[in-house]
């Protein structure tokens, strides 16, 4: 096994569609990803939500990189039906994959992370 | 005629800091004892079935030295903090501040006695961000052994039904500052110091804690959800007891050694 650094800012209209995604393809280890919310003033609510780390090399494959496009039709033939091409397309394209640290991506799309009350 | 020069090193010296450690939980005091450089202690994965081997792999379950059992794990892929080495070739747990945790089974609980001792790196400063922390999950519930950055000082905070203790502001951080933070409390009063000094003191009750979260790299908040630790921990001792100064020194020496912040 092994795994590549990905950072990961999904919109937070396709952030329930990812989670279940990622949860539903990696199991446990795909759960609890994309809750920290960020927005472009750092007050709530989020318009983004942000995950950054090592993901297995496999699952990184089907994200889009750079030029890579990702693979939308293996990710559909994975999720067995459960979301459409068209869905999947939409996400792939709406959401910044990048292999730069958290606050670097942050900055580059001008988003803050979002602060609670202590 | 021969004149011996005896140089006599003081009896706690003569034993390792390794077994000084140990010793903290040899009657069974609860608590753990976390070190990123015994790779032995690490697995990449939250099942521990497969080692981390080399610096740049994530750590997914961390084992407990104290011999509780007190194992930190993180199911969740991308939110495993890394393994990393920096150029004096200490080993750390790099945290970045937005997702990255692992959390530990809940150790102190209702004592009213603690100390969490941690050795970090600071990566960022401006905002909260928990090195270590038990709560209830709600904004102003119970809150027991938090050791954080609170915007640009260290704080240590116990929190309970009666009321709250919470010394902070005389241990200033700044950027890529290498720091022993000690926070501890012993029902009557709370300390916090910093590279082997007290910085801090703050007195209060706090009646009764209730928490049923456990965090290193975060602390839990319901009120935005959780504050996550951006930078390195070198290592990390939490004990459910009350710690005499011998103790404490102990902690920070073998820390000190992780960490070479003074």
């Amino acid at each position: 096994m092994s795994y590549v650094q990905r950072c990961i800012i999904c919109p937070a209209a396709f952030a329930p569609l990812a989670r279940s995604l990622c949860a539903g393809l990696a199991g446990q280890a795909g759960e609890g990803m994309l809750i920290t919310g960020l927005s472009p003033n750092g007050a709530a609510p989020a318009t983004h939500f942000i995950s950054e780390g090592m993901i297995e090399d496999s699952f990184a494959a089907l994200l889009p990189l750079g030029a890579m496009p990702g693979q939308p039709e293996s990710i559909v033939a994975l999720s067995q039906g459960a979301v459409t091409l068209a869905q999947i397309n939409a996400l792939l394209a709406a959401v910044d994959v990048s292999e730069q640290e958290a606050f670097v991506a942050m900055a580059r799309l001008g988003l803050q992370m979002i602060q609670g009350a202590p | 005629m021969l004149i011996g020069l005896g140089i006599g090193l003081p009896f706690a010296s003569a034993i390792s800091l390794a077994a000084q450690i140990a010793a903290l939980f040899a009657a069974g005091e609860q608590g753990a004892w976390y070190d990123p450089s015994d790779w032995s202690t690490l697995f990449q994965d939250s099942a521990g079935t497969l080692p981390v081997t080399a610096v740049g792999q994530p750590v997914g379950k961390m084992l407990d030295k104290s011999g509780r059992g007190n194992h930190a794990t993180q199911p969740t892929a991308i939110n495993r903090p890394v393994l990393q080495q920096d150029g004096s070739g200490r080993y750390y747990l790099a945290f970045n501040g937005t997702n990255r945790s692992i959390t530990p089974p809940i150790m102190l609980g209702t004592s009213l006695s603690s100390m969490v001792v941690a050795g970090i790196g600071v990566g960022e400063v401006g905002r909260d961000q928990g090195i270590y922390a038990e709560r209830d999950g709600t904004g102003a519930g119970s809150i027991n052994g938090q050791l954080d950055l609170s915007v640009t000082s260290a704080r240590y905070v116990v929190r309970g039904a009666g009321g709250a203790v919470d010394p902070s502001g005389g241990a200033v951080i700044a950027v890529n500052d290498r720091l022993v933070l000690t926070g501890s409390y012993d029902g009557a009063t709370a300390n916090l110091r910093k590279n082997g000094a007290l910085v801090q003191t703050a007195g209060g009750a706090v009646g009764a804690i209730s928490v049923n979260s456990a965090g290193i790299g975060r602390e839990d908040e319901t009120a935005g959800g959780a504050a996550f630790f951006n930078g390195n921990i070198y290592g990390l001792i939490v004990r459910a007891a009350a710690s005499n100064a011998a103790q404490i020194a102990s902690a920070e020496r073998y820390l000190n050694a992780k960490t070479g912040a003074y």
